[in-house]
C-alpha cells in the first residue's frame, strides 16, 4: 500500500511538472480569460480524466481493488459546511435587499470604487512582476 | 480573449494530464483510494489509525518528484509573484476552501468527473468560474 502510494504521488507529482501545472503563472493563464488565455490546464484535465475515466468505470461501485483490498469512495458526504454557508449567504441576500449596506457589501462596494492599485496589497510584486504578470 | 499562442504548451499539457489520470488510476485501482491531494492531506490532520502512512507516502512521491525530473532534464521555470506573507494568506484560503468544498482540481476534477458525479462536476465548476472571477478582478479591475 505505501509503495504503490509512494509511486503514484511521484507519477503525480511528474504529470504537474510535465503539464505545467508546477508553475502557477501557467495556471493563472489560464483563469485570464480577457487577457492572453492558456488553455493549457484545460488540456491537463482532458487528459486525466480520459485515463481515470475508465479506471472509475472499473471500479464502478465495487468494494475491493484489483489486489483485494478495501476500495474507499466518497459518496455524497456533507462537508457539515452547509450551514454556514447556508446562513453565510442569507444575511447577504438580506443585506442586499434592504439596501442597508451590511459589513460584506459596504466593503465590497468600496473595493470597487475606491481601490488602491494591487501593489498596494503585494508590496513586493511590484519591483518583480515580469510582463506576463503585468498584463503585456 | 486572445489566445497566448508563445506559453501555450498543448502537448505537454495534455501528456502530463495523462500521468495525472494514469496516477489517480493506479492509486484507486491498486489502493482503493481517491487521489485528491486535499483530501489526502486533510486526512492527516484529524489521523485516524493505520490511515496515515499511505498518505504520508504519496506525499513523499510528490515531494520527491521534482527531484527526480531534475535527474533528466532541466527543472522547469516557476513564476511566483506573491511575497511569503500572501502565500500564506493563499495557502489558507487554500486550504479551507478545499475543505468546504470536499475536495480540489485533483478530487473533484479529476476523480470526481472521471466518475460522472454530479456533486464534482457542480464543484470543479464553481471554483473554477470563481477562480476566473478573482483573476479579472485582479487584473483588470
Amino acid at each position: 500500500m505505501i509503495v504503490i502510494s509512494f509511486f503514484s504521488g511521484l507519477l503525480f507529482g511528474l504529470g504537474l511538472i510535465i503539464s505545467g501545472m508546477a508553475n502557477p503563472a501557467k495556471v493563472l493563464g489560464f483563469l485570464d480569460l480577457a487577457g492572453k488565455w492558456d488553455p493549457s490546464l484545460m488540456l491537463v484535465m482532458g487528459g486525466a480524466i480520459s485515463v481515470g475515466f475508465f479506471a472509475f468505470l472499473y471500479v464502478g461501485r465495487r468494494k475491493t481493488t484489483l489486489r483485494g483490498t478495501k476500495i474507499k469512495l466518497p459518496m455524497a458526504i456533507s462537508s457539515g459546511c452547509d450551514n454556514f454557508a447556508q446562513q453565510a449567504f442569507s444575511y447577504l441576500k438580506q443585506a442586499l435587499r434592504a439596501g442597508r449596506p451590511g459589513l460584506l457589501t459596504s466593503l465590497s462596494t468600496e473595493f470597487v470604487n475606491n481601490r488602491p492599485p494591487i501593489h498596494f496589497y503585494l508590496p513586493n510584486t511590484c519591483t518583480s512582476t515580469p510582463e506576463y504578470i503585468a498584463g503585456a | 480573449m486572445s489566445i497566448d499562442t508563445l506559453n501555450f504548451t498543448p502537448w505537454s499539457a495534455l501528456f502530463g494530464g495523462v500521468l495525472i489520470g494514469a496516477a489517480a488510476a493506479m492509486l484507486i485501482l491498486l489502493n482503493g483510494r481517491i487521489a485528491g491531494i486535499s483530501g489526502i492531506v486533510g486526512g492527516l490532520l484529524r489521523p485516524t489509525p493505520g490511515d496515515n502512512f499511505w498518505r504520508i507516502a504519496f506525499i513523499a512521491g510528490l515531494v520527491v518528484a521534482p527531484a527526480v525530473y531534475g535527474l533528466f532534464y532541466a527543472r522547469p521555470n516557476i513564476q511566483i509573484n506573491a511575497d511569503s506573507a500572501a502565500l500564506i494568506i493563499a495557502g489558507l484560503l487554500v486550504g479551507i476552501g478545499t475543505r468546504f468544498g470536499g475536495g480540489c482540481t485533483s478530487g473533484h476534477g479529476v476523480c470526481g468527473i472521471s466518475r460522472l458525479s454530479p456533486r464534482s462536476m457542480a464543484a470543479t465548476g464553481i471554483f473554477m468560474a470563481l477562480g476566473f472571477i478573482t483573476v479579472y478582478g485582479m487584473r483588470h479591475l
